[in-house]
């Protein structure tokens, strides 16, 4: 009956135990309920007449369908980053207040298995949600999308135009729908999700307010979201006429070194809402980007874990 | 703070800046890609900060710029409803400040300016007829401004052009034939062959540049035969060609070159007509023709463009049939008419 | 094995920093004890002495700020060293979204258990601490007692050979701790290495082998429990139905022997938890409520 001696320093098998606890705890705190008024915003977006969209003879169908999913993917972004540093924030804390964590690293639980259990669990969780709302969005989109499409060609029918003119004018419109470049600009929000949760690991580790967590991790966010103009001041100083003072200079390298670019995320995602070209290397950069974060975010969280003491 | 709190601030620091010197270089490298691309939006100005209202300063920093832009589209409408055309115009600046490579945003937001408040600075009887005929020009202007802006952000966009040329083509307002063409023209550079078309459309209507005309109209028939397929670039086409000041190398086109058969050059011709008097395209020897024709196929009066009383539009192409459906009359076809090629 | 110890703790130290940047705190203070395989050993002292600290050294929730401890001849800093341990904490909690056996599953994955073997264990742990027919609530609902049940149940999950016990009778009401005692006598009595801190001295003397008292940080005494509490210079005869003359007997034997003091006389008592056990046990309404009721 009893264990190996030698306990390994990392154990898939014990981060998936930890992380599948941290689900059923987050399920079972009925986190997904917040599904149910996205799910209605969502399908409710199918009856939603867009003020601009006087019908076909307009010409911009594209737009219903370019408001509908920015509208749609802009809500994922919004809940799954605001529940990754939510989620996160509050797993550790609770677990030292509760004592949990006691029963738990008594056994023979390396801290890096219990730190990624928990990460993982969450980052599960928001893919779990990131899943439901994707089918949700091509559900809702792909009815859209058909129903404006065939709007148009009855109505290019009407006005005479050829068959290739009509099928040209329903293609148009069918980039616009639910297609693989939507689905970069999901996983752009889930990739950014992931490391705002690495993130807030991190913070969580060495802080000792939840409520700190949780506002460091929106600060975060914000600052990543402009973190690129302080990089441009770095690299494309000339771009912006005027020298950069040496204050100006210290602050845009620190913010540039210390936190993360959201821009490129969210960059990609509204690439992908207005149906415009994605290349494959940039999704493999972006990824690239994201596992390096997600690293180095949970290295550091373990150093500091590590040495913490209950 | 404890020896050990200090060291782990500076690990933590230093490895994250250490990260952080690596990911940059990367980071920024794909960001200029991407503003290449126009997958990134340029950084909002110091002004556009400040005219930002709360919920837009907020859903911005969160990261939603183009569902802000979304929301506020929505509700620049109200401003539209109040005939609010200032307010409207801030808010169409804001809105593309936050979704610069959203054409549709641009597009509405001149059409609001050079159409709506136009019209409503022309209509208004409120204002005196000097008052109203300034405010028409200065929204007319602003319009093209904001179409003119969005080509910084779009510089190939051939909608946009094209909206340009529309507007200083319309009659109804101060039409600048010289500036509609310029717009067409980059149209036509950027678009496909529904912007080459209007840009021919445009020179023929723009007396002294027939020849220009005809140049470009038969550049496009090299490069796609199809063209012959609209009626309108056939009768330019066929009118462009009968001008008697063109060059000895001018490309000069027979009527059987261009029109399937008789009928429907007659057809096409009759409806031609009322634009050469009306929105003052290129006749050349229009008129001889009709009336040849007229001749020839034994047209009725009704379908007389020189009768009083003729109708406004021949819409059948089997018009021939319908005058005369008692006998079935084979169409008056061209001696190696290109309809059968 | 029988050469290593289950625990030694070498020269603990454990210095905290006090708040507001105060002076460092001492809590334990060069602390050394060992505890042999097979002991049921109780640390004892007052709130605040230092055991819970020396317990969380030994299992490496706290790092020494010098000394170290082992468990069973592994540096209690290292993982490894936990494979064996079974830890009890003070007023325990769980994770409440899990049921009594999902908690207990839990730990027993956390141990390296699968399987067959993973789920006979669970059962078999729910029985032992009583809880089968609640096997399926959420631990959100358990009292106090249960919880502690439940405790023991992870505690005991992977079969440890040794089990950390910190206040295990805390909160829990007299039948409960009886239970407690009797299990922690079954485990020794299988071999198994207790280690306990209580300041509920009499059942640390009914169970424990030896004990270690803590005050201010510091071990102050430690040994057998016979030899710690027994009173050499003093002898207890108890008597049954003696008369009064025997008495007087004995008392005057005292009375003429040299250096022989009688130090009291008097009816020996019964301690409140048998009367309490006595009383609650099998009695279906109780005397007092039966004579207010009439």
């Amino acid at each position: 009956m009893s264990s190996p001696s030698k306990t390994s320093f990392f154990s898939p098998r014990r981060v998936l135990i930890i992380a599948s606890s941290t689900v059923t705890q987050l399920v079972r705190m009925k986190v997904f309920y917040f599904l149910a008024p996205i799910a209605l915003l969502f399908v409710g977006l199918q009856f939603f007449d867009n003020i601009f969209y006087e019908g076909p003879e307009t010409m911009v169908p594209e737009q219903q369908l370019r408001m509908h999913k920015n509208i749609c993917l802009g809500t994922m972004m919004f809940f799954t980053s605001l529940f990754a540093i939510i989620f996160t924030a509050l797993l550790i804390p609770s677990d030292i207040e509760d004592r949990t964590l006691y029963t738990i690293l008594s056994k023979p639980v390396p801290r890096l298995d219990y730190l990624v259990g928990k990460l993982l669990g969450v980052i599960s969780v928001l893919f779990i949600a990131m899943l439901v709302m994707d089918l949700l969005l091509v559900v809702t989109l792909h009815y859209r999308t058909a129903a404006i499409s065939a709007n148009l060609g009855h109505y290019l029918t009407e006005m005479g135009l050829p068959k290739t003119e009509i099928a040209r004018g329903q293609a148009e419109v069918a980039k616009h729908g639910p297609t693989i470049l939507l689905q970069y600009g999901v996983l752009a929000h889930f990739s950014k999700a992931c490391v705002l949760a690495a993130v807030a690991l991190l913070i969580s580790t060495f802080s000792t307010s939840t409520l700190f967590t949780i506002a460091s991790g929106f600060m975060i966010w914000i600052i990543g979201s402009f973190q690129s103009i302080a990089r441009d001041g770095i690299f494309n100083a000339a771009d912006f006429g005027e020298a950069p003072g040496l204050a100006d200079r210290i602050l845009g390298t620190l913010i540039s070194l210390v936190f993360p670019d959201f821009q490129l995320f969210e960059a990609i995602a509204d690439a992908s809402a207005r149906a415009q070209e994605i290349l494959v290397d940039d999704m493999m950069k972006l990824g690239g980007l994201t596992l390096l974060y997600v690293g180095i975010y949970t290295v550091l969280s373990w150093f500091v874990f590590s040495d913490k003491e209950f | 703070m404890s020896l050990k709190t200090l060291r782990n601030l500076i690990v933590v620091a230093c490895g994250i800046a250490g990260t952080g010197y690596l990911r940059m270089p990367v980071e920024q490298k794909l960001t200029e890609e991407l503003r290449e691309r126009k997958a990134i939006p340029p950084p909002i100005s110091q002004e556009a900060w400040g005219q930002m209202g709360q919920t837009s300063l907020a859903g911005v920093l969160g990261g939603l710029r183009t569902v802000m832009a979304s929301t506020m589209s929505l509700a620049a409408q109200k401003h539209f409803e109040e005939k609010e055309w200032y307010d409207l115009k801030k808010q169409y600046e804001m809105i593309t400040t936050l979704d610069p490579y959203n054409k549709f945003y641009w597009d509405h937001g001149g059409w609001h300016l050079a159409y709506n408040a136009a019209a409503w600075a022309r209509t208004n009887e409120d204002l005196s007829p000097i008052r109203r005929q300034f405010l028409e020009r200065e929204f007319l202007e602003a319009g093209d401004a904001f179409y003119h802006k969005g080509l910084t952000m779009l510089p190939e966009d051939p909608s946009l052009w094209s909206e340009i040329g529309r507007l200083w083509s319309n009659p109804l307002k101060r039409p600048d034939l010289a500036r509609a063409a310029a717009a067409y023209k980059m149209a036509a550079q950027y678009g496909n062959s529904f912007y080459k078309r209007s840009y021919l459309y445009i020179l023929a209507r723009i007396p002294g540049r027939e020849i220009e005309a005809l140049d470009i109209a038969a550049q496009m028939l090299i490069e796609n035969r199809r063209h012959l397929s609209t009626p309108t670039f056939r009768c330019i086409l066929f009118c462009l060609s009968t001008n008697p000041d063109l060059p000895e190398n001018a490309l000069k086109v027979k009527l059987g070159e261009v029109f399937v058969d008789k009928e429907q050059a007659y057809k096409d011709l009759y409806n031609y007509r009322p634009r050469v008097q009306d929105d003052g395209y290129y006749g050349g020897d229009l008129d001889k023709v009709l009336k040849s024709l007229i001749e020839e196929l034994h047209v009725p009066d009704n379908l007389n463009p020189f009768k009083p009383g003729s109708k406004p539009r021949i819409y059948d192409n089997n018009w021939r049939r319908a005058v005369d459906s008692s006998k079935i009359l084979p169409p008056k076809t061209f001696p190696n008419s290109p309809g059968q090629e | 094995m029988s050469d290593v110890a289950a625990v030694e703790v070498h020269q603990l130290v454990k210095d905290f920093k006090g708040p507001f940047r105060g002076k460092e705190v001492r809590a334990v203070d060069e602390v050394s004890l060992r505890i042999a395989p097979g002991e049921v050993y109780g640390l004892i002292g007052p709130n605040g002495s230092g055991k819970s600290t020396t317990m969380k050294a030994v299992l490496g929730l706290v790092r020494p700020t010098s000394g170290r401890c082992s468990i069973f001849g592994r540096d209690s800093l290292k993982v490894d060293s936990r494979n064996d341990v079974g830890f009890l904490p003070e007023n325990p909690y769980f994770y409440k979204h899990l049921t009594a056996a999902e908690t207990v599953r839990f730990y027993g994955k956390l141990c390296g258990m699968r399987g067959r073997d993973l789920r006979n264990r669970v059962e078999e742990m729910l029985e032992l601490v009583g809880l089968q027919d609640a096997r399926d609530r959420r631990l959100r609902g358990f009292s106090k007692g249960m919880l502690q049940r439940i405790g023991l149940a992870q505690a005991l999950v992977q079969d440890p050979q040794l089990v950390i016990l910190d206040e295990p009778t805390a909160g829990v009401d007299p039948a409960g701790s009886r239970q407690i005692r009797d299990l922690i006598l079954e485990l020794k009595s299988r071999g198994i290495t207790v280690f306990l801190c209580s300041h509920l001295l009499e059942q640390v003397q009914e169970i424990c082998d030896r004990v270690g008292i803590m005050h201010e940080g510091a071990l102050v005494n430690e040994g057998r429990l016979d030899d710690l509490i027994s009173m050499h210079d003093r002898t207890e005869i108890v008597l049954e139905n003696a008369s009064e003359e025997l008495l007087d007997q004995i008392r005057t034997l005292v009375d003429v022997t040299h250096d022989v003091n009688l130090i009291s006389e008097g009816n020996p008592r019964t301690t409140l938890e048998s009367l309490f056990l006595k009383e609650t046990s099998n009695k279906r309404v109780p005397k007092v409520r039966q004579r207010l009721s009439k």
